[in-house]
């Protein structure tokens, strides 16, 4: 990996080639990958600067206080409502309805690092399946085959450990090193899994499992999700992208920069980008060309934040799908307790995964598709696990609680089951009409009620997952209710791409079909979403799209 | 920066599993402070610094209902109520009145299950249990019963989970790395399958 030498700024003043709004999964890569070319680039991330040396391993702080996730300056409020008839809240003390990490690298920091290709079907289910009512079921622009090669950049520079599986899409190249090891979680799976006849196969994962690119392997320390890797073992942008593109003399990551407002002209295109530097204070940097890859939550809430009287209804959004088709996955999950300790607490989240279910089967009844995964999920870490990792029915305080805390932490494990989630124009990111941040920016508000179809599938996959469990052994099994998602990791469809702008956000190169110098590139880019893990694809996109946009602006096409 | 306003009534409002995400963080240079100071009392076996030695004998017998002593120890030996305590005097400071209210009116309502106790502490341990097996749906036991799991497990540096006595009970080993075999199936199927040959195509 490059040294990082003197760093570059960039005056505010200085029109640079590119403004990048977002330093995460998407932002890093298209930064590095501009930078190395030469263009000027200045990062504007809302979060903090942290490196290796910043995380650490306080459940406390980390999942409880939030200290990845907050806005590092002021209250920034989310709200939610399952349908539009209701008024959306603020949800009292949790979670805010869109998860995502703010600092450099983004949430793929924070991240549990699963990398699931997309297959060859993903990209062409309405094709294969024709039209579902009502819906926005549609194919991508781009298939997999124009895909695969960014794939591959994925795996070979920020750094993927797998093996290939029997249902995986074709690749040009195999994995750089192999999966990591296997716990007993994967074991247990395994042995299920293979016992009725299915075919797990090891995780893909954005974790080393070798030395690579002067990044060391994982230390299986079992702080992967919700926490920031003190090894860089995690292939976080932060930890494989953002050395790269600073090391490039080209790119400044200015960290602490919250954008309020992409600024165009008369002739409908960007100028520069609005922000509130770390003191509070508004600044400018002017642009020749923007890429916004803010997530598929804000990157919607700033389209609509620069709407002007050419863009009334929000910037890039004639088409009125800005914010449109949320898609966050669905879920179910089972736990299971079996006679010797697993210890879950170490290592990875998950080392075996099953594809079996992958297709979507019109024989049963519903539309979807999903993957299954052997993981500790929440149970890792101590505090969550006392408030929530028991099995139903046992009791919440006395002897008997304490003796089963102690039992069940290291004999349990779970299997999560991922699915597709049905594009809705119902569930969608607008504006919250009445909460705002403390700068005035109004909040982000989440429309989000799952399609019966989603949920179906996820309950389809929770039966699978007991079967598994019960074929491996287990003296316990215990199902977690099926419930709509009221909290999205996977922010995903909201600036969709197609070839129509009347019906997409951004065309197959990512620019804005309404903008000439604006590419929209991140999780809102997606058309379907993909069987539960979506970080590789949006990789993958970030790499293609930087490589058409480094040749548009080469050839004087921006 | 602009300097966030914070919302404690967030904590006793919370009735799910996860606390408020933003409460902790910006309190916790604060918090941290705190903890620090909880655990130089703890070593001293200090005087408590925000709640009564009352009040610490009210907070430890809950602690000890939910987290019993026994053949391993109890939530009042790893430190729970030193936790608490540094919660009451910093970032809980807010909504150290309403600890106060609670506990008065459990006084009453102890005096009234046993008329020779004065306060909860003071009713037999399995008048204790009755006690609070009406009392689990109330908010004072809701806040009470997160503070004993934070105090319970989180890291010592907070003040409670004495010499990391809470990890202890569950089998958390707080280590920092990890090499395979991790548990019992992992270790019997070890060398099995070679996953570790040159192509992983």
């Amino acid at each position: 990996m490059p040294e990082s030498g003197d760093k570059v700024t960039f005056s505010t003043r200085k029109e640079v080639d590119f403004v990048i709004i977002g330093s995460g999964a998407s932002g890093g890569v298209i930064a590095r990958e501009l930078s190395t070319q030469g263009f000027d680039v200045v990062v504007l991330e809302q979060g903090e600067y942290r490196t290796a040396k910043d995380f650490n391993h306080d459940e406390f702080a980390v999942l409880f206080g939030g200290e990845l996730m907050n806005h590092p300056g002021w209250s920034d409020p989310q709200t939610f409502r399952a349908t539009e008839k209701e008024t959306a809240r603020v949800t009292p003390g949790g979670l805010p309805p869109a998860l995502y990490a703010r600092g450099v690298g983004g949430s793929s920091v924070h991240f549990s690092a699963n990398y699931w290709r997309f297959h060859e079907s993903d990209f062409k289910e309405r094709s294969m399946f024709g039209p579902m009512k009502g819906t926005g079921f549609a194919d991508w622009p781009i298939s997999y085959e124009e895909l695969e090669p960014y794939y591959t950049k994925v795996d070979w520079e920020c750094g993927v450990s797998g093996q290939v599986g029997p249902f995986d899409a074709p690749r040009s190249r195999p994995y750089p090193m192999p999966p990591l090891p296997v716990k007993s979680s994967g074991v247990l799976f395994e042995k299920g899994a293979s016992a009725i006849g299915l075919h797990p196969q090891p995780a893909p994962m954005a974790i080393l499992s070798q030395p690579f690119n002067g990044r060391p392997p994982c230390m299986h320390c079992g702080f992967c999700m919700g926490f920031g890797c003190e090894a860089n073992a995690k292939s976080s942008t932060l930890a494989s992208m953002i050395p790269i593109a600073e090391a490039s003399g080209h790119c400044e990551i200015r960290p602490l920069s919250t954008v309020y407002k992409i600024d165009t002209n008369d002739q409908g295109r960007v100028t520069q980008v609005l922000y509130y530097d770390v003191d509070g204070q508004q600044q400018a940097q002017k642009a020749k060309a923007v890429v916004l890859a803010a997530n598929g939550a804000e990157t919607p809430r700033l389209l609509f934040l620069s709407a002007s009287s050419m863009f009334p209804d929000g910037l890039a959004n004639s088409s009125g799908v800005v914010g449109k088709y949320l898609m966050g996955n669905g879920h179910s999950l089972i736990s299971a307790a079996f006679e010797h300790p697993l210890n879950e607490f170490k290592s990875v989240q998950v080392t075996r995964i099953c594809h079996d279910f992958y297709e979507n089967d019109p024989s049963r009844g519903f539309y979807g598709g999903g993957g299954l995964d052997a993981r500790p999920y929440l149970d890792a870490t101590p505090i969550f696990y006392s408030m929530r990792g028991l099995p139903p029915g046992k009791p919440r305080w006395g002897q008997e609680f304490k003796a089963n805390l102690a039992h069940y932490y290291t004999h349990k494990m779970s299997v999560l089951g991922s699915t597709t989630s049905v594009p809705l124009a119902r569930n969608n990111i607008t504006l919250d009409p009445d909460h705002k941040d403390e700068k005035g920016r109004a909040a982000i508000r989440m429309t989000y009620l799952d399609h019966e179809d989603d949920l179906a599938m996820a309950a389809f996959l929770q039966d699978k997952a007991v079967q598994i469990m019960e074929a491996a052994g287990a003296s316990e099994i215990w199902r977690h209710p099926i419930e709509g998602g009221t909290i999205q990791a996977h922010l995903l469809g909201t600036c969709r791409m197609g070839d129509d702008p009347k019906t997409s956000v951004v065309d197959k190169y990512h620019r804005a079909h309404d903008v000439p110098n604006l590419f929209i590139c991140d999780g809102s880019s997606f058309v379907s979403s993909g069987r539960g893990q979506p970080t590789m694809t949006i990789q993958a996109l970030a790499f293609r799209a930087a490589e058409h946009i480094a040749g548009f602006a080469r050839r004087g096409e921006i | 920066m602009t300097k966030i306003k914070q919302s404690r009534r967030s904590f006793l409002a919370n009735g799910g599993a996860v606390l408020s995400a933003s409460w902790v963080a910006l309190n916790m240079p604060a918090l941290l402070a705190a903890g620090e100071a909880a655990q130089d009392n703890r070593n001293a076996a200090a005087a408590y610094k925000s709640i009564t030695p009352e009040q610490a004998v009210e907070l430890g017998a809950f602690a000890d209902q939910i987290i019993p002593p026994g053949d391993t120890p109890g939530a009042v030996d790893i430190g729970v109520v030193y936790f608490m305590d540094a919660a009451f005097g910093m970032f809980l400071a807010g909504d150290k009145p309403i600890m106060e209210r609670g506990l008065r009116e459990w006084h009453g309502k102890a005096k009234n299950m046993n008329p020779n106790a004065e306060r909860f502490s003071q009713l037999t341990p399995g008048e204790q249990t009755t006690f609070l097996k009406a009392e689990e749906e109330g908010s004072l036991f809701s806040m009470l019963y997160r503070l004993v799991l934070l105090g319970m497990f989180s890291s010592p540096g907070y003040g409670g989970n004495h010499n990391g006595e809470g990890w202890k009970l569950l089998g958390f080993d707080k280590q920092h790395a990890w090499q395979p075999p991790f548990g019992y199936y992992d270790a019997q199927a070890m060398g099995s399958t070679d996953y570790s040959g040159e192509h992983h195509a």
